[in-house]
Protein backbone atom coordinates (compact mmCIF):
# COMPACT_ATOMS: atom_id res chain seq x y z
CA UNK A 1 0.00 0.00 0.00
CA UNK A 2 2.82 2.35 0.87
CA UNK A 3 4.50 1.78 -2.45
CA UNK A 4 1.33 2.33 -4.36
CA UNK A 5 0.68 5.44 -2.35
CA UNK A 6 4.12 6.78 -3.04
CA UNK A 7 3.89 6.04 -6.71
CA UNK A 8 0.83 8.19 -7.17
CA UNK A 9 2.03 11.23 -8.99
CA UNK A 10 1.30 14.63 -7.65
CA UNK A 11 1.52 17.62 -9.87
CA UNK A 12 4.07 20.26 -9.04
CA UNK A 13 3.61 23.70 -10.37
CA UNK A 14 5.67 26.80 -9.81
CA UNK A 15 2.98 28.93 -11.37
CA UNK A 16 1.84 31.36 -8.66
CA UNK A 17 -1.60 31.65 -10.22
CA UNK A 18 -2.01 27.88 -10.06
CA UNK A 19 -0.83 27.84 -6.46
CA UNK A 20 -3.35 30.51 -5.57
CA UNK A 21 -6.05 28.43 -7.28
CA UNK A 22 -4.95 25.37 -5.27
CA UNK A 23 -5.21 27.32 -2.03
CA UNK A 24 -8.64 28.67 -2.95
CA UNK A 25 -9.85 25.20 -3.95
CA UNK A 26 -8.69 23.86 -0.59
CA UNK A 27 -10.45 26.66 1.28
CA UNK A 28 -13.68 26.20 -0.70
CA UNK A 29 -13.75 22.45 -0.13
CA UNK A 30 -13.32 22.85 3.63
CA UNK A 31 -15.97 25.58 3.76
CA UNK A 32 -18.32 23.19 2.00
CA UNK A 33 -17.61 20.57 4.65
CA UNK A 34 -18.46 23.08 7.37
CA UNK A 35 -21.63 24.20 5.60
CA UNK A 36 -22.81 20.63 5.15
CA UNK A 37 -22.07 19.81 8.79
CA UNK A 38 -23.98 22.88 9.93
CA UNK A 39 -26.94 21.87 7.77
CA UNK A 40 -26.93 18.38 9.31
CA UNK A 41 -26.68 19.92 12.76
CA UNK A 42 -29.60 22.24 12.05
CA UNK A 43 -31.81 19.37 10.88
CA UNK A 44 -30.99 17.45 14.07
CA UNK A 45 -31.84 20.35 16.36
CA UNK A 46 -34.97 21.00 18.29
CA UNK A 47 -36.90 23.51 16.09
CA UNK A 48 -37.71 25.52 19.19
CA UNK A 49 -34.06 25.96 20.15
CA UNK A 50 -33.75 29.61 19.15
CA UNK A 51 -30.48 30.21 20.94
CA UNK A 52 -28.74 27.51 18.93
CA UNK A 53 -30.36 28.78 15.75
CA UNK A 54 -29.00 32.25 16.44
CA UNK A 55 -25.45 30.90 16.55
CA UNK A 56 -25.96 28.79 13.45
CA UNK A 57 -27.01 31.96 11.60
CA UNK A 58 -23.96 33.80 12.90
CA UNK A 59 -21.62 30.99 11.81
CA UNK A 60 -23.21 30.87 8.36
CA UNK A 61 -22.78 34.62 8.05
CA UNK A 62 -19.07 34.33 8.80
CA UNK A 63 -18.72 31.47 6.30
CA UNK A 64 -20.51 33.55 3.69
CA UNK A 65 -18.11 36.43 4.32
CA UNK A 66 -15.09 34.15 3.75
CA UNK A 67 -16.69 32.58 0.69
CA UNK A 68 -17.52 35.99 -0.75
CA UNK A 69 -13.95 37.13 -0.20
CA UNK A 70 -12.31 34.13 -1.86
CA UNK A 71 -14.74 34.23 -4.76
CA UNK A 72 -13.90 37.84 -5.56
CA UNK B 1 29.27 34.94 -28.50
CA UNK B 2 26.87 32.12 -27.76
CA UNK B 3 25.67 29.35 -30.01
CA UNK B 4 22.79 31.39 -31.42
CA UNK B 5 23.41 32.15 -35.09
CA UNK B 6 20.94 34.36 -36.92
CA UNK B 7 19.31 32.92 -40.03
CA UNK B 8 20.37 35.07 -43.00
CA UNK B 9 18.72 35.60 -46.40
CA UNK B 10 20.91 36.96 -49.21
CA UNK B 11 18.97 38.76 -51.95
CA UNK B 12 21.17 39.37 -54.97
CA UNK B 13 20.45 39.03 -58.70
CA UNK B 14 24.10 38.46 -59.65
CA UNK B 15 24.67 34.74 -59.16
CA UNK B 16 28.42 35.06 -58.66
CA UNK B 17 28.13 37.69 -55.94
CA UNK B 18 25.24 35.77 -54.40
CA UNK B 19 27.35 32.62 -54.17
CA UNK B 20 30.35 34.42 -52.73
CA UNK B 21 28.11 35.98 -50.06
CA UNK B 22 26.62 32.60 -49.27
CA UNK B 23 29.95 30.79 -49.03
CA UNK B 24 31.56 33.50 -46.93
CA UNK B 25 28.69 33.69 -44.44
CA UNK B 26 28.47 29.92 -44.19
CA UNK B 27 32.21 29.79 -43.53
CA UNK B 28 31.64 32.16 -40.60
CA UNK B 29 29.03 29.76 -39.28
CA UNK B 30 25.81 31.47 -40.31
CA UNK B 31 22.90 29.51 -41.82
CA UNK B 32 22.17 31.15 -45.18
CA UNK B 33 19.46 31.02 -47.85
CA UNK B 34 19.46 32.97 -51.08
CA UNK B 35 16.93 34.75 -53.30
CA UNK B 36 17.35 36.19 -56.79
CA UNK B 37 15.17 39.27 -56.34
CA UNK B 38 12.79 41.05 -53.99
CA UNK B 39 9.76 38.98 -54.94
CA UNK B 40 11.64 35.71 -54.49
CA UNK B 41 12.85 37.00 -51.08
CA UNK B 42 9.31 37.86 -49.94
CA UNK B 43 8.14 34.36 -50.86
CA UNK B 44 10.93 32.88 -48.75
CA UNK B 45 10.35 35.21 -45.80
CA UNK B 46 6.70 34.16 -45.74
CA UNK B 47 7.72 30.51 -45.42
CA UNK B 48 10.64 30.80 -43.01
CA UNK B 49 11.81 32.97 -40.15
CA UNK B 50 14.86 35.09 -40.95
CA UNK B 51 16.76 37.32 -38.59
CA UNK B 52 18.82 39.23 -41.17
CA UNK B 53 18.14 40.04 -44.83
CA UNK B 54 21.12 41.28 -46.83
CA UNK B 55 19.77 42.75 -50.04
CA UNK B 56 21.11 44.36 -53.18
CA UNK B 57 19.25 47.55 -54.09
CA UNK B 58 19.29 47.33 -57.86
CA UNK B 59 17.47 44.17 -58.95
CA UNK B 60 14.89 43.19 -61.59
CA UNK B 61 11.23 42.30 -60.76
CA UNK B 62 11.38 43.89 -57.29
CA UNK B 63 14.22 46.17 -56.24
CA UNK B 64 15.88 46.32 -52.83
CA UNK B 65 14.14 49.51 -51.63
CA UNK B 66 10.69 48.05 -52.35
CA UNK B 67 11.70 44.84 -50.59
CA UNK B 68 13.03 46.83 -47.62
CA UNK B 69 9.77 48.76 -47.43
CA UNK B 70 7.70 45.56 -47.44
CA UNK B 71 9.89 43.91 -44.82
CA UNK B 72 9.72 46.89 -42.47
CA UNK B 73 5.95 47.10 -42.76
CA UNK B 74 5.24 43.37 -42.40
CA UNK B 75 8.19 41.99 -40.41
CA UNK B 76 9.66 44.95 -38.53
CA UNK B 77 11.78 42.67 -36.33
CA UNK B 78 13.88 41.47 -39.32
CA UNK B 79 17.15 43.36 -39.58
CA UNK B 80 18.16 44.44 -43.08
CA UNK B 81 21.53 45.31 -44.55
CA UNK B 82 21.55 46.87 -48.00
CA UNK B 83 24.26 46.41 -50.62
CA UNK B 84 24.50 49.22 -53.11
CA UNK B 85 26.50 49.27 -56.27
CA UNK B 86 25.75 52.88 -57.01
CA UNK B 87 28.50 54.07 -54.79
CA UNK B 88 26.23 56.84 -53.73
CA UNK B 89 25.68 57.59 -50.16
CA UNK B 90 22.14 58.92 -50.94
CA UNK B 91 20.56 55.53 -51.62
CA UNK B 92 22.24 54.06 -48.56
CA UNK B 93 20.92 56.93 -46.41
CA UNK B 94 17.43 56.43 -47.84
CA UNK B 95 17.67 52.75 -46.84
CA UNK B 96 18.82 53.67 -43.33
CA UNK B 97 15.92 56.13 -43.06
CA UNK B 98 13.59 53.27 -43.92
CA UNK B 99 14.98 51.23 -41.04
CA UNK B 100 17.91 49.32 -42.54
CA UNK B 101 20.51 48.32 -39.95
CA UNK B 102 23.52 49.29 -42.14
CA UNK B 103 24.77 49.36 -45.71
CA UNK B 104 27.64 47.77 -47.64
CA UNK B 105 29.11 49.43 -50.69
CA UNK B 106 30.11 47.61 -53.86
CA UNK B 107 32.67 46.44 -54.69
CA UNK B 108 32.10 44.34 -51.63
CA UNK B 109 34.83 44.14 -49.02
CA UNK B 110 34.11 40.88 -47.16
CA UNK B 111 35.99 41.96 -44.08
CA UNK B 112 33.49 44.80 -43.91
CA UNK B 113 30.63 42.33 -44.47
CA UNK B 114 31.85 40.19 -41.59
CA UNK B 115 32.03 43.18 -39.24
CA UNK B 116 28.59 44.48 -40.27
CA UNK B 117 26.91 41.08 -39.92
CA UNK B 118 28.57 40.57 -36.56
CA UNK B 119 27.33 43.95 -35.35
CA UNK B 120 23.85 43.07 -36.53
CA UNK B 121 24.11 39.69 -34.80
CA UNK B 122 25.05 41.44 -31.54
CA UNK B 123 22.12 43.79 -31.86
CA UNK B 124 19.67 40.91 -32.35
CA UNK B 125 21.14 39.11 -29.40
CA UNK B 126 21.03 42.17 -27.18
CA UNK B 127 17.39 42.74 -28.11
CA UNK B 128 16.57 39.10 -27.37
CA UNK B 129 18.27 39.38 -23.98
CA UNK B 130 16.44 42.59 -23.30
CA UNK B 131 13.11 40.96 -24.12
CA UNK B 132 14.05 38.03 -21.89
CA UNK B 133 14.90 40.37 -19.01
CA UNK B 134 11.62 42.21 -19.50
CA UNK B 135 9.80 38.90 -19.28
CA UNK B 136 11.69 38.01 -16.08
CA UNK B 137 10.83 41.40 -14.61
CA UNK B 138 7.19 40.94 -15.51
CA UNK B 139 7.27 37.49 -13.93
CA UNK B 140 8.86 38.83 -10.75
CA UNK B 141 6.24 41.55 -10.62
CA UNK B 142 3.53 38.93 -11.03
CA UNK B 143 5.09 36.84 -8.25
CA UNK B 144 5.20 39.81 -5.90
CA UNK B 145 1.59 40.63 -6.63
CA UNK B 146 0.64 37.03 -6.01
CA UNK B 147 2.52 37.00 -2.71
CA UNK B 148 0.62 40.10 -1.66
CA UNK B 149 -2.60 38.38 -2.65
CA UNK B 150 -1.71 35.28 -0.63
CA UNK B 151 -0.91 37.50 2.30
CA UNK B 152 -4.16 39.42 2.10
CA UNK B 153 -6.16 36.20 1.72
CA UNK B 154 -4.50 34.57 4.67
CA UNK B 155 -4.54 37.70 6.76
CA UNK B 156 -7.46 39.49 8.28
CA UNK B 157 -10.08 38.45 5.71
CA UNK B 158 -9.97 34.79 6.67
CA UNK B 159 -8.14 34.48 9.95
CA UNK B 160 -10.57 36.65 11.88
CA UNK B 161 -13.79 34.99 10.63
CA UNK B 162 -12.24 31.58 11.33
CA UNK B 163 -11.49 32.58 14.91
CA UNK B 164 -15.07 33.83 15.29
CA UNK B 165 -16.52 30.65 13.79
CA UNK B 166 -14.39 28.55 16.13
CA UNK B 167 -15.72 30.49 19.10
CA UNK B 168 -19.35 30.18 17.97
CA UNK B 169 -18.98 26.44 17.46
CA UNK B 170 -17.68 26.07 21.01
CA UNK B 171 -20.66 28.06 22.33
CA UNK B 172 -23.06 26.04 20.19
CA UNK B 173 -21.58 22.79 21.45
CA UNK B 174 -22.11 23.96 25.02
CA UNK B 175 -25.66 25.14 24.30
CA UNK B 176 -26.79 21.96 22.59
CA UNK B 177 -24.86 19.83 25.08
CA UNK B 178 -25.90 16.63 23.36
CA UNK B 179 -24.32 13.23 23.84
CA UNK B 180 -26.01 11.74 20.77
CA UNK B 181 -23.32 10.08 18.67
CA UNK B 182 -24.53 11.75 15.46
CA UNK B 183 -24.35 15.23 16.99
CA UNK B 184 -20.96 14.48 18.56
CA UNK B 185 -19.66 13.36 15.18
CA UNK B 186 -20.89 16.55 13.50
CA UNK B 187 -19.15 18.68 16.14
CA UNK B 188 -16.02 16.61 15.75
CA UNK B 189 -16.02 17.23 11.98
CA UNK B 190 -16.72 20.94 12.46
CA UNK B 191 -13.91 21.37 14.97
CA UNK B 192 -11.32 19.38 13.06
CA UNK B 193 -12.17 21.16 9.78
CA UNK B 194 -11.91 24.57 11.41
CA UNK B 195 -8.61 23.55 12.94
CA UNK B 196 -7.31 22.32 9.59
CA UNK B 197 -8.38 25.54 7.89
CA UNK B 198 -6.85 27.67 10.61
CA UNK B 199 -3.54 25.80 10.51
CA UNK B 200 -3.33 25.96 6.73
CA UNK B 201 -4.13 29.66 6.64
CA UNK B 202 -1.60 30.33 9.41
CA UNK B 203 1.14 28.38 7.60
CA UNK B 204 0.38 30.02 4.27
CA UNK B 205 0.51 33.36 6.00
CA UNK B 206 3.85 32.51 7.57
CA UNK B 207 5.21 31.21 4.27
CA UNK B 208 4.16 34.33 2.40
CA UNK B 209 5.75 36.52 5.04
CA UNK B 210 8.89 34.38 4.86
CA UNK B 211 8.87 34.78 1.07
CA UNK B 212 8.83 38.50 1.53
CA UNK B 213 11.68 38.27 4.03
CA UNK B 214 9.51 39.75 6.79
CA UNK B 215 10.61 37.29 9.46
CA UNK B 216 14.32 37.67 9.12
CA UNK B 217 14.27 41.42 8.60
CA UNK B 218 16.14 41.98 11.86
CA UNK B 219 18.11 38.81 12.58
CA UNK B 220 19.61 38.24 15.99
CA UNK B 221 21.60 35.52 17.70
CA UNK B 222 19.51 32.44 18.43
CA UNK B 223 20.65 29.41 20.38
CA UNK B 224 19.75 26.35 18.30
CA UNK B 225 20.20 24.03 21.28
CA UNK B 226 17.66 25.96 23.33
CA UNK B 227 15.13 25.99 20.49
CA UNK B 228 15.63 22.26 19.83
CA UNK B 229 15.04 21.46 23.50
CA UNK B 230 11.88 23.58 23.51
CA UNK B 231 10.49 21.93 20.39
CA UNK B 232 11.36 18.47 21.76
CA UNK B 233 9.47 19.29 24.98
CA UNK B 234 6.46 20.41 22.96
CA UNK B 235 6.35 17.50 20.59
CA UNK B 236 7.70 14.36 22.22
CA UNK B 237 4.27 13.30 23.48
CA UNK B 238 2.98 13.17 19.90
CA UNK B 239 5.69 10.60 19.17
CA UNK B 240 4.98 8.69 22.39
CA UNK B 241 1.31 8.55 21.44
CA UNK B 242 2.29 6.57 18.36
CA UNK B 243 5.02 4.57 20.09
CA UNK B 244 7.69 6.21 17.98
CA UNK B 245 11.00 6.57 19.79
CA UNK B 246 12.12 10.19 19.52
CA UNK B 247 15.77 10.48 20.44
CA UNK B 248 17.42 13.87 20.87
CA UNK B 249 21.12 14.56 20.94
CA UNK B 250 22.27 18.03 21.93
CA UNK B 251 25.66 19.55 22.70
CA UNK B 252 26.23 20.86 26.23
CA UNK B 253 26.93 24.39 25.08
CA UNK B 254 24.77 26.85 23.16
CA UNK B 255 25.20 27.00 19.40
CA UNK B 256 24.27 30.37 17.99
CA UNK B 257 23.05 31.23 14.54
CA UNK B 258 21.93 34.56 13.13
CA UNK B 259 18.21 34.47 12.45
CA UNK B 260 14.85 34.36 14.11
CA UNK B 261 13.87 32.27 17.13
CA UNK B 262 10.38 31.83 15.71
CA UNK B 263 11.65 30.81 12.27
CA UNK B 264 14.02 28.26 13.79
CA UNK B 265 11.21 26.89 15.89
CA UNK B 266 9.11 26.44 12.74
CA UNK B 267 12.00 24.69 10.96
CA UNK B 268 12.38 22.18 13.80
CA UNK B 269 8.65 21.65 14.24
CA UNK B 270 8.04 21.08 10.54
CA UNK B 271 10.93 18.64 10.19
CA UNK B 272 9.80 16.66 13.22
CA UNK B 273 6.17 16.82 12.08
CA UNK B 274 7.25 15.50 8.70
CA UNK B 275 9.18 12.63 10.33
CA UNK B 276 6.18 11.84 12.53
CA UNK B 277 3.89 11.80 9.54
CA UNK B 278 5.99 9.43 7.45
CA UNK B 279 7.18 7.03 10.15
CA UNK B 280 5.08 4.02 11.02
CA UNK B 281 3.93 3.47 14.60
CA UNK B 282 6.76 1.89 16.60
CA UNK B 283 9.42 3.53 14.43
CA UNK B 284 12.35 5.71 15.39
CA UNK B 285 13.20 9.37 14.86
CA UNK B 286 16.44 11.12 15.82
CA UNK B 287 16.94 14.83 16.28
CA UNK B 288 20.58 15.74 16.49
CA UNK B 289 22.17 19.17 16.79
CA UNK B 290 25.88 19.40 16.18
CA UNK B 291 28.46 21.85 14.90
CA UNK B 292 30.92 21.75 12.08
CA UNK B 293 33.78 24.18 11.57
CA UNK B 294 31.54 27.02 10.34
CA UNK B 295 28.03 25.72 10.65
CA UNK B 296 25.40 24.45 13.01
CA UNK B 297 23.68 21.32 11.74
CA UNK B 298 20.15 20.26 12.57
CA UNK B 299 19.65 16.65 11.60
CA UNK B 300 16.30 14.88 11.66
CA UNK B 301 16.51 11.23 10.76
CA UNK B 302 13.68 8.70 10.62
CA UNK B 303 13.27 5.09 9.65
CA UNK B 304 9.96 5.79 7.93
CA UNK B 305 8.72 5.13 4.42
CA UNK B 306 11.29 7.35 2.69
CA UNK B 307 10.79 9.42 -0.45
CA UNK B 308 10.88 7.99 -3.98
CA UNK B 309 14.10 9.09 -5.67
CA UNK B 310 12.30 10.79 -8.56
CA UNK B 311 10.30 12.93 -6.12
CA UNK B 312 13.09 14.14 -3.88
CA UNK B 313 13.67 17.30 -5.91
CA UNK B 314 10.03 18.31 -5.67
CA UNK B 315 9.36 17.95 -1.96
CA UNK B 316 10.19 21.56 -1.18
CA UNK B 317 7.67 22.86 -3.70
CA UNK B 318 4.59 24.53 -2.30
CA UNK B 319 1.52 22.26 -2.15
CA UNK B 320 3.57 19.20 -3.08
CA UNK B 321 2.48 16.06 -1.26
CA UNK B 322 4.36 12.84 -1.97
CA UNK B 323 1.44 10.63 -1.06
CA UNK B 324 -1.94 10.84 -2.67
CA UNK B 325 -4.63 12.66 -0.77
CA UNK B 326 -6.79 9.49 -0.64
CA UNK B 327 -4.31 8.02 1.84
CA UNK B 328 -4.50 11.01 4.13
CA UNK B 329 -5.71 10.45 7.64
CA UNK B 330 -7.72 13.17 9.29
CA UNK B 331 -4.99 14.09 11.76
CA UNK B 332 -1.63 15.27 10.56
CA UNK B 333 -0.05 13.53 13.55
CA UNK B 334 -1.09 10.13 12.28
CA UNK B 335 0.91 7.99 9.90
CA UNK B 336 0.45 9.46 6.39
CA UNK B 337 -1.58 12.19 8.04
CA UNK B 338 -3.15 14.99 6.05
CA UNK B 339 -1.44 18.09 4.88
CA UNK B 340 -1.31 20.53 2.05
CA UNK B 341 2.38 20.41 1.23
CA UNK B 342 3.27 23.68 2.90
CA UNK B 343 5.61 22.56 5.70
CA UNK B 344 8.79 21.81 3.76
CA UNK B 345 8.33 24.92 1.58
CA UNK B 346 8.28 26.88 4.78
CA UNK B 347 11.44 25.17 6.04
CA UNK B 348 13.25 25.82 2.75
CA UNK B 349 12.20 29.46 2.73
CA UNK B 350 13.40 30.09 6.29
CA UNK B 351 16.65 28.19 5.78
CA UNK B 352 17.36 30.21 2.65
CA UNK B 353 16.50 33.45 4.44
CA UNK B 354 18.99 32.53 7.17
CA UNK B 355 21.66 31.91 4.52
CA UNK B 356 21.68 28.20 5.18
CA UNK B 357 21.01 25.12 3.14
CA UNK B 358 18.98 21.98 3.52
CA UNK B 359 19.88 18.56 2.18
CA UNK B 360 17.81 15.43 2.10
CA UNK B 361 18.98 11.87 1.87
CA UNK B 362 16.21 9.34 1.55
CA UNK B 363 15.78 5.73 0.57
CA UNK B 364 12.28 4.42 -0.06
CA UNK B 365 11.35 1.87 2.57
CA UNK B 366 14.40 2.67 4.71
CA UNK B 367 13.96 6.24 5.86
CA UNK B 368 14.85 9.87 5.38
CA UNK B 369 17.44 12.24 6.77
CA UNK B 370 17.01 15.99 6.55
CA UNK B 371 19.98 18.13 7.51
CA UNK B 372 19.77 21.90 7.81
CA UNK B 373 23.08 23.75 7.85
CA UNK B 374 23.06 27.29 9.21
CA UNK B 375 26.06 29.61 9.49
CA UNK B 376 27.43 29.53 13.02
CA UNK B 377 27.92 32.68 15.07
CA UNK B 378 30.99 32.41 17.25
CA UNK B 379 30.24 33.35 20.85
CA UNK B 380 33.15 31.92 22.73
CA UNK B 381 32.33 33.66 25.97
CA UNK B 382 28.86 32.23 26.21
CA UNK B 383 30.00 28.61 25.85
CA UNK B 384 29.66 26.46 28.84
CA UNK B 385 32.98 24.94 29.65
CA UNK B 386 32.86 21.20 29.08
CA UNK B 387 34.85 19.18 31.58
CA UNK B 388 37.23 16.60 30.12
CA UNK B 389 35.26 13.65 31.45
CA UNK B 390 31.92 15.13 30.43
CA UNK B 391 30.48 14.09 27.04
CA UNK B 392 30.21 16.97 24.60
CA UNK B 393 26.73 15.80 23.55
CA UNK B 394 23.87 14.71 25.69
CA UNK B 395 21.37 12.23 24.32
CA UNK B 396 18.00 11.29 25.66
CA UNK B 397 14.80 9.97 24.25
CA UNK B 398 11.09 9.99 24.82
Amino acid sequence: MIDSALNVSSSVSEDPQEKLTQLLTFLRSRLNVISTSLYLLETSLDPADNAAKKYLIKINQEIDSIRKYINE
Amino acid sequence: MDKFKPQILIVEDDELIRNIFQQSLENWGYPVDTAENGQDALDKIRRKNYHIVITDLNMPIMDGMTLLNRIKSEWPYIETIVVTGFATIESAIDALKMGAFDFILKPVNFDQVKITVKKCHHKIQAEAENTHLKKINARLKELNEMKDKFLSITNHEIRTPLTIIKGYIEILDGLINSSEPEIREIFQILKSTIQELTQTVERMHTLTRANRGDWIAEPHNVDVVQVAQKVYDEMHRLFEHRSIQLEISLPHHPLYILGSFHALQIILRELLQNALKFTQDGGKVNLKIYETHKQVAICVQDNGIGIPYEKQDAIFSLFYEVQDVVYHKSSKNEFMGGGMGIGLSLVKEFVTNMKGKIVVDSDPGIGSTFVVYLPKVRQETSHKEVKPDEPSQVTFSS
